[in-house]
């Protein structure tokens, strides 16, 4: 997709211009980590509820067919957390997308060591680097 | 009368009170990231798939669905997942690899942009305003049902519900744009699921596992039919639930009203447009249909569970209708703890529902109707003011709505007819436009007006009883095949009396010449992210699903 007006559209063109302008590949590099923001949450609410799991009463246990259903979920919902914290802490969003420039012309190289696995394409590759180094030079060159 | 007030306590709203915090974090952390008007309205094409696939499966999943899905499951049983497995799932797979070459090849910014490049701005025009119409009607719809289930369960006046809501909706597409509502509708996903998941298992352990939920199933009013997905669908021999025969379950509901719905509603295809690469566009829906397969399994269920164990559902009696299903349950079954997941769960379904609804309307607004036909070639920081400032407006509209039909129960059916109307024959005109070069501009825009007129038609025949087409779900499948084939044909008759555009204005918007990613990256080409590859799994998952609940 390195044209950046496919279509010759004149109002489309002029907003892919500014995207390309403003060099929105490092931009994507900078977005906050859904990853960490999903784990964090299910990390809280699972240990609300584990708290009230273990301090539940018969009558909570009754209502819910027999099962402490607060220690279940709350249980279920940290392993969950830590699924999403261990995958964004041991991917860090800004090495999943190349941040550390690697030398210029190691494309291989780079691809050599891109995430494998399917959550490998959510986080980036040499697409993403690719538009970023163009986005670099255009700067320098300012 | 059985009282809906859930009985929560002081750990239902800690839960809630984190959740409303971490929604207007996720607006003040993206609103750091915007800079161009792409950014805004399509995050900037940056996403990964697996964001943009869940996100492209809960812009559905808000609680209108969840809630509407489980009252299907009580009053119609398993055939419910017709509007899953036919109704979802085939259309998808066609919409990754068929429709998004030609979607995220051609750079449009949305739906109608599309029939802007492939027709005419007469059929733009009519579609960009109809859709934002829509749009922002069905928002406040969301709204309207989001503060009655406060109202219901928690006893917040209807007002009350419908300012809270809007509000923060309003300040994290506001600051977010796109990428906010995204944001939030994968965060949503997770948190229905985390409410769902228990509630469903736990009703089943409460009636004896499956075997014990079927033999309870057998013993009510609808019995053994309400078992079943394909018995009794047999022309002149209609004796399921549904009271539909295959062929309006098939063609209506699985390939009109499902590719019309998932393969044009900008609302849902925006979701795939924001992915960083074509082959992320392609997998987003594709990895949405994987969730889509299972999601019968919380609906249903709880809608089965909520048959038996809640006597008197689906009578008279007030909040006794199907549609509470999950909220009886939610106050039958679960602790407080849960119970304020659950809330919030269904508060989140609510507010993704009418997030995706005004993030659509606001692209539409402003790259659609206002960018060229009232103010064209601004500067890119103008039109993302615009943007801005159509949020506000759409919530507004929103919330009129709300106001209006929280005075007359109907009006919510009306506006959801309304939709059905402008959205059945839109899949025809774009199938015919995309495979045949010589269709012409004006057949787009006659062939939607026509398929329109067909849709309202079909439903009119219906409500006066000219014809009899079955319960008001069969009635609605018939109504789609009556849009498509007034479509298709206005459209195939214009055309052979009107000037086809010239072949090299298609590039990119046709069939054989979609524009190809010839820098497609190496990790793209890896066998698991082939879409035919998961496309066919999706599939045949399908395929293995419907035999077994046959």
């Amino acid at each position: 997709m390195s044209d950046p007006d496919p279509t010759r559209d004149p109002l489309i063109a002029q907003h892919e211009e500014a995207a390309i302008d403003s060099g929105r590949a490092a931009r994507a590099a900078n977005l906050f980590d859904l990853r960490r923001m999903i784990g964090g949450i299910f990390l809280i609410y699972g240990v609300i509820l584990v708290i009230l799991g273990i301090g539940a009463d018969d009558a909570e246990i009754d209502k819910a067919a027999g099962w402490n259903l607060n220690l279940y979920t709350g249980l279920a919902m940290l392993v969950v957390a830590a699924f999403f914290l261990v995958w964004a802490f041991m991917r860090p969003l800004a090495e999943e997308l190349g941040v550390e420039e690697p030398p210029e012309g190691d494309r291989t190289v780079h691809g050599a060591h891109a995430p494998t696995g399917p959550d490998a394409a959510a986080l980036g590759g040499s697409e993403t680097t690719r538009r970023r180094r163009r986005g670099d030079r255009r700067r320098s060159r300012e | 009368m059985k009282d809906l007030r859930l009985d929560t306590n002081v750990a239902d709203y800690l839960i809630l009170v984190i959740y409303f915090a971490a929604v207007l974090g996720i607006g003040f952390a993206a609103r750091r990231y915007i800079k161009t008007s792409l950014d805004y309205f399509l995050s900037g094409r940056s996403l990964p798939a697996w964001i943009t696939g869940l996100a492209f499966i809960s812009a559905n999943l808000g609680a209108l669905e969840i809630l509407g899905m489980a009252a299907n499951g009580a009053q119609f049983g398993v055939a419910t997942v017709h509007y899953y497995w036919i109704g979802a799932v085939p259309a998808m797979v066609f919409l990754g690899i068929v429709m998004m070459p030609f979607y995220y090849g051609s750079k449009v910014r949305s739906v109608p942009e599309y029939l802007r490049l492939r027709f005419n701005r007469p059929t733009h025009l009519f579609n960009a305003a109809s859709f934002a119409f829509a749009t922002v009607l069905i928002a406040g719809v969301n709204l309207y049902a989001l503060a009655l289930v406060l109202k219901l369960l928690l006893g917040w006046p209807i007002l009350l519900g419908i300012v809270v809501a809007a509000a923060i909706v309003l300040v994290y597409i506001t600051l977010g744009g796109l990428s906010s509502a995204i944001y939030n509708e994968v965060l949503q996903f997770f948190i229905i699921l985390a409410a769902l998941v228990p509630l469903a298992l736990v009703g089943l352990h409460d009636v004896g596992g499956w075997d014990g939920l079927r033999e309870a199933v057998r013993g009510t009013e609808g019995g053994e039919p309400l078992l079943h997905a394909w018995k009794g669908t047999g022309v002149g021999n209609v004796t399921n639930p549904l009271e539909a025969s295959w062929i309006p379950i098939v063609f209506g509901l699985g390939f009109v009203l499902s590719f019309g719905y998932w393969t044009t509603n900008f609302a849902e295809v925006q979701r795939a447009l924001s992915a960083k690469s074509l082959g992320a566009g392609q997998r987003t829906p594709l990895i949405g249909a994987y969730p889509k397969i299972f999601i019968p399994f919380i609906t249903v269920i709880p809608g089965l569970v909520a048959l038996i164990v809640i006597p008197g559902l689906g009578s008279d009696k007030p909040n006794m209708e199907y549609n509470n299903a999950i909220p009886l349950l939610m106050n039958e079954y679960l602790p407080n703890g849960m119970l304020g997941l659950a809330l919030v769960g269904l508060i989140a379904a609510f507010m993704a529902g009418v997030a995706a609804n005004v993030s659509a309307f606001n692209t539409v607004v402003t790259y659609d109707l206002w960018e060229p036909y009232v103010r064209s070639g601004e500067s890119d920081q103008y039109y993302i003011r615009f943007g801005r400032l159509a949020t506000v407006g759409g919530i507004l509209i929103g919330i009129g709505t709300a106001l209006i039909a929280s005075g007359y129960d109907n009006i919510m059916d009306y506006i959801q007819l309304l939709f059905s109307f402008f959205n059945a024959p839109l899949f025809a005109t774009f199938i015919i436009g995309m495979f045949w070069k010589r269709m012409t501009p004006w057949a787009g825009f006659w062939g939607l007006l026509a398929g329109t007129l067909g849709a309202a038609a079909a439903h009119f025949a219906h409500v006066w009883e000219i014809v009899n087409l079955g319960s008001d779900q069969a009635a609605a499948f018939w109504g789609a095949i009556a849009a498509f084939v007034a479509d298709a044909l206005v459209t195939v008759i214009v055309t052979l009396v009107t000037t086809p555009k010239p072949v090299e204005e298609l590039q990119g918007l046709v069939y054989g010449m979609a524009n190809v990613d010839e820098h497609e990256a190496a990790s793209e080409r890896v066998w698991y992210r082939r879409p035919w590859l998961l496309g066919s799994g999706a599939l045949g998952l399908v395929i293995v699903l419907n035999i077994a609940f046959i």
